[in-house]
């Protein structure tokens, strides 16, 4: 911790090695989010990249070191919801499935196919909540509604996430 | 809580087999940043932060003295429940039931022999002067105490000392590693508005009807007759308005296939966020959350915005010339919007906010801000605020009442220390489900607030074990609460029917009602009750409630698969909605419709069943408000949701209903266009009908079906 206040206030003087080692800390994480929460391996890629571009410009104004993690998510989730409304309005290609490394790939997939077909809401919950790391409170304030609300909202998509993988459509 | 953990589990695993573009590696971050130039301290960003700090500091002064550590630090305080279940926090020994509430308001029908009559001093009730010594803070033999549980505050220390006494690190979740959370209870206890699951009593009531237009046209799906609902789509027979959360209010007049969109009604705040609204007489109103107007959310700056007023804020406009709609008047007040009642020309706000626990210690009773809720930018006075002797958190429920004819000033304002959790309005009784206080036993809070004509009171509080479903496991009837309720014990569960007198006492008890079960429905009306569980069995279970000190089962039918929701349909017919299964593997088959017939309720029989194999959900099911359903125009209509190999296809389904044929599928119109199987949120649909025209609308979009033409397609709009 102390070691990561050290890396931001060398970030903030703009030494580029020191924001480069923070973004080590977080940027799988910052993938899977967009990943899941877009479906889509391309815009979450290009998604990524303009937070960092986005969050190297504003780090100097980052004041208190125990947020940067939630702050980067925040900017983050912000690109990914502007993402989403574009959605909206256009046809999107479904996902590649890409080739997994683990071992138990086959059910990594069932399990992402099945995460696929919750609504844009409950991913974007089941995301913040996995990959940010935020909690109920923080997700609530990010999406307008009280922290019961997310957590009511998040058991529901993951009961559904259950009936989808239990064949259950 | 347990499964949901597994599947969490699941997703963060499957992740991890993810594999991460190179070009997002921590070595390729200069090909990232090739263009980008380091922003020095001193830029304009910094100034434009202070700039807002300043406007701030105009409304609440002391909020700011806390600096950018509270963004962080604030995100800590959430809601408990899991930590109550585990009779975490300050166990005192059972609560002291004597009700001591004097009520001192009028009733309606809910007022049985022996209760208090209520005098006509309205007006004290609304300044709290006579209930309530505002004078000494020593003196508090004067304090409304409920059950034992509820007291009524006499000045901001008592509420302060309160208030700093909650455990702040009970209760907190960890920001970084394990993030816990607190789950709904299993049987998918929810909390806002839009995931309730309730039903209708009454075919449509005409409260709305206009002079020009249909008078043949449908209205919100409510639960209490008289008691209005706030929705995404409300029509006067003439026009349709239909909510576009992000953007605003569109007004349509509704006119088969020479419809038209006839005017925008945009937000009125930058970042708000509308969630319903009412029609009431000619008036439209839009509640709508947000933080505090006024404070733009820039997507770059909002690095501190956790640190902003949540708002929920109540617009009404004039729409007698629905062309030129005219903003009447706006009223405000802290907290996440949760739902609203409109009742007799008074709308009743349901807001959760949270205060600055644990800062409130640190600054003191002076700054009450950080320990009282605030409306239309105001601290609320001590002797509105309702406190439990030991609170678990630092959540506010916030009531207020508008008068619809004066819609820039509130008629009451009420706060209770508790995390609502769920709601059931009668007509004359607000029903707040909440986490426990007080016990060391897993269970329900059940606060029980009067009001009429714009006055708000809380005047009882209670206990019972276990967990409700829905609000539909809550009902009143001549001034009793009748509750149904699930236990989990260990791995066993068990259900039970408690029947509450106005003090939230039991009078009356079915307890261990199918064990191993749980509730999936339930439909109490007047003397009788229907309620459903699952699994194994699935029972419909007809109950006995004409004797308060003695409810009694007296039927109960098996049938595959359960009902999740239940409507009255027509004399002596029970409409059932819900899932068939596979008796054997417990595997969900498809979707099922069901018709009971309960003119013997003791011997009640499913007279017609309809599968429709395939469907995965129906999100009317999670929103009572989603459903369609009047048996005198005999149209039952819903989304639904039916999962494909890598999407989904949304329908709405219409079905009528006839005692020899049984159900018929009148319509079922795909949203997607043909070959598409994008998943699409169609939770804000509405189908409404006026007259013989059915229109199916989304915030952008309708299609008009002939419902005397065998639900033909006659035309389709789109309002991008």
């Amino acid at each position: 911790m102390e070691h990561t206040q050290e890396l931001i206030l060398q970030a903030r003087d703009g030494n580029r090695e020191a924001f480069a080692e923070l973004y080590g800390q977080i940027y799988k994480d910052l993938y899977r989010f967009a990943y899941y929460t877009l479906r889509n391996a391309h815009d979450a890629e290009d998604v990524v990249s303009e937070t960092v571009v986005s969050a190297y410009k504003q780090i100097a104004n980052l004041r208190q070191a125990e947020a940067f993690r939630g702050w980067f998510f925040k900017i983050l989730s912000n690109q990914c919801k502007r993402k989403l409304k574009e959605y909206v309005n256009k046809t999107v290609e479904m996902p590649e499935q890409l080739e997994a490394e683990g071992t138990d790939f086959i059910e990594d997939i069932m399990v992402r196919s099945a995460f696929e077909k919750l609504s844009d809401e409950e991913r974007l919950i089941i995301s913040m909540h996995l990959f940010a790391g935020y909690s109920s409170q923080e997700t609530g304030e990010i999406l307008h509604m009280s922290a019961n609300t997310v957590r009511s909202k998040e058991s529901r998509a993951l009961k559904k996430m259950k009936n989808i993988m239990e064949g259950g459509r | 809580m347990e499964e949901d953990k597994k599947i969490l589990d699941s997703i963060k695993k499957s992740a991890e087999s993810l594999p991460i573009p190179d070009s997002l590696k921590p070595d390729n971050l200069d090909n990232i940043l090739k263009d980008t130039a380091f922003a020095e301290k001193n830029s304009e960003q910094d100034m434009t932060e202070d700039t807002k700090m300043t406007d701030k500091k105009k409304k609440i002064t002391s909020f700011y003295k806390w600096g950018g550590a509270i963004a962080a630090a604030l995100v800590l305080v959430v809601g408990i429940t899991a930590w109550v279940q585990l009779g975490g926090g300050n166990n005192k020994s059972a609560m002291d039931m004597t009700a001591n509430s004097s009520a001192d308001m009028d009733t309606t029908e809910s007022v049985t022999a022996e209760s208090e009559e209520l005098n006509s001093e309205d007006t004290q009730v609304a300044e709290n002067s006579a209930e309530v010594s505002e004078e000494s803070a020593a003196d508090m033999t004067e304090e409304v105490t409920l059950g034992g549980v509820l007291t009524q505050a006499s000045d901001y220390q008592e509420i302060y000392e309160k208030y700093a006494s909650i455990q702040s690190s009970a209760g907190m979740y960890a920001r970084d590693g394990v993030v816990e959370y607190g789950a709904a209870a299993d049987g998918e206890a929810s909390i806002s508005a839009q995931a309730e699951t309730a039903g209708v009593e009454s075919a449509s009531s005409q409260d709305n009807a206009s002079a020009a237009g249909s008078a043949d046209f449908s209205q919100t799906n409510i639960r209490t007759e008289g008691v209005e609902e706030g929705d995404t789509v409300k029509t006067d027979g003439t026009y349709l308005y239909v909510l576009d959360r992000n953007t605003g209010v569109r007004i349509v007049k509704a006119n088969a296939q020479e419809s038209q969109l006839i005017k925008d009604i945009p937000l009125e705040q930058t970042s708000g966020y509308a969630r319903e609204m009412y029609l009431y007489e000619k008036r439209l109103i839009v509640i709508v959350d947000g933080v505090e107007a006024g404070i733009e959310e820039a997507e770059e700056e909002d690095v501190f915005d956790i640190n902003q007023q949540q708002q929920t804020t109540v617009y009404t406009y004039n729409i007698e010339n629905p062309e030129e709609p005219k903003l009447l008047g706006q009223v405000s007040q802290g907290g996440f919007y949760h739902t609203s009642r409109l009742v007799d020309g008074y709308l009743y706000v349901l807001t959760e906010d949270s205060r600055m626990l644990p800062y409130a210690k640190t600054y003191g009773v002076e700054d009450t801000n950080s320990f009282v809720p605030s409306v239309n930018g105001e601290v609320m006075a001590a002797d509105d605020i309702y406190m439990p002797n030991t609170p678990d958190n630092g959540t506010y429920l916030v009531m207020t009442s508008v008068k619809i004819t004066s819609p820039a000033h509130f008629i009451d304002t009420k706060a209770v220390m508790a995390m609502p959790y769920m709601f059931y309005v009668s007509n004359s009784n607000i029903y707040v489900n909440g986490s426990g206080w007080n016990q060391t036993a897993s269970g329900s809070t059940i606060v029980r607030i009067a009001f009429k004509n714009g006055k708000i009171k809380p005047e009882a509080a209670g206990w019972v074990k276990g967990y409700l479903n829905d609000s539909f496991s809550m009902d009143e009837y001549q001034g009793y609460l009748r509750v149904l309720t699930t236990d989990y014990v260990q791995d066993a569960t068990q259900n039970a029917l408690y029947i509450l007198d106005e003090d939230l006492q039991v009078t009356g008890k079915l307890e261990n009602l199918a064990e191993g079960e749980h509730i999936e429905s339930a439909r109490l009306l007047d003397d009788i009750g229907y309620f459903v569980t699952y699994k194994q069995t699935d029972p419909l279970f007809s109950v006995d409630l004409s004797d308060p000190a003695n409810p009694a089962i007296i039927g109960s039918l098996k049938v595959n698969g359960f009902s999740e929701y239940l409507h009255f349909y027509g004399a002596n017919q029970l409409l059932g909605i819900g899932w068939e299964t596979n008796p054997d593997t417990q595997e969900r088959i498809g979707l099922k419709l069901s018709m009971y017939d309960i003119s013997d309720p003791e011997n009640v029989t499913e007279i017609h069943k309809k599968v429709i194999e395939g469907i995965g959900d129906v999100t009317a099911l999670y929103n009572y408000k989603g459903f369609l359903i009047n048996p005198d125009k005999n149209i039952i209509g819903f989304t639904s949701q039916t999962w494909k190999e890598s999407g989904s296809e949304s329908n709405y389904m219409v079905f009528s209903y006839d005692k020899d044929q049984g159900f018929t599928q009148n319509l079922s119109y795909k949203f997607q266009a043909e070959g598409e199987e994008e998943y699409m949120d169609v939770s804000d649909v509405r189908g409404v009908y006026i007259g013989n025209e059915l229109y199916i609308t989304r915030y952008d979009q309708m299609e008009v079906f002939k419902i005397d033409e065998d639900y033909a397609q006659i035309a389709v709009f789109d309002w991008n």
